[in-house]
């Protein structure tokens, strides 16, 4: 017997956007908020699928149209706490997890301060770490003479911004709590 | 490629969890009695947080920019006006 392969191409925002947008439009209708709210909601939603996607954690057993209007019902709870008995998430919905980033404020900062100071090596790791592109693409990106040399400046450009952080005597959390 | 860096690509091998157990606990075991080790994997970490936020704000700036196109674009004019009934 031949069993299908569930092999799920990665989706566009474009596209995503306008097949999903309306299912989450009305949702948010019905509870009452603005299309501001709808819009706010709807963009968070995105913003984490796409990060899901980037990171190969989706589970594959809804739409993607489903999939983000799960995650648009998680956050509007979360963010709506009091009517959390007007949404009740069915089960697949309910499998979804939005990982919470517990010091939002501090890495805002840090950010911030590595734009400044290391714009091109943060462009560096983007490229590598969340845009996927190959060392043949960072290697052209950025003009590099091989792919061995190009991932021996991802290491430099973190240990410049390590050293950039540490000199700033910049808090962290100790990564063992 | 020396040591410190041949160190940051071990770090990132352990932050993106890439390494066998038995070299994670190593690792782990060094770093409990190495408190500079610890501060350096500390940092990578936050590295590794402050490039998620840049993701993320890459992100909704592309969907910021798409959802302008669709609310301007004489094309999407039934999409837009069907969005916008919802909220009549």
């Amino acid at each position: 017997m031949e069993v299908a392969e569930a092999s799920r191409v990665a989706i566009t925002m474009e596209k995503l956007y306008e097949s999903s947008f309306m299912g989450v439009a009305r949702f948010v209708s019905k509870m009452g908020g603005t299309l501001e709210d709808a819009k706010d909601i709807f963009h968070d939603a995105l913003v984490i699928y796409f990060e899901k996607q980037g990171q190969d954690t989706l589970k594959i057993d809804i739409s993607a149209e489903a999939y983000v209007l799960g995650i648009a019902r998680h956050l509007w709870i979360r963010k709506f706490n009091h009517q959390k008995h007007c949404v009740r998430l069915d089960e697949e919905e309910q499998r979804i997890h939005i990982h919470e980033d517990h010091d939002q404020v501090n890495t805002s900062r840090v950010l911030s301060l590595l734009e400044t100071a290391g714009k091109k090596c943060l462009d560096l790791l983007h490229a590598f770490y969340f845009e996927k592109s190959s060392l043949l693409q960072i290697r052209k990106m950025f003009g590099f003479i091989s792919e061995h040399s190009a991932s021996v400046q991802k290491y430099k450009c973190i240990e410049k911004l390590r050293d950039t952080l540490h000199s700033k005597h910049l808090s962290h959390e100790s990564f063992l709590e | 490629m020396r040591a410190s860096l041949n160190e940051i690509r071990t770090i990132e091998q352990y932050l993106t969890g890439r390494m066998l157990v038995e070299d994670r606990l190593v690792l782990e075991a060094k770093a409990l009695v190495d408190p500079s080790l610890a501060s350096r994997i500390g940092l990578q970490k936050k590295i590794h947080d402050v490039l998620r936020l840049y993701h993320r704000r890459k992100l909704k700036r592309r969907a910021e920019e798409i959802h302008t196109v669709l609310f301007t674009d004489p094309s999407k004019t039934s999409f837009r006006k069907s969005i916008l009934q919802l909220f009549e």
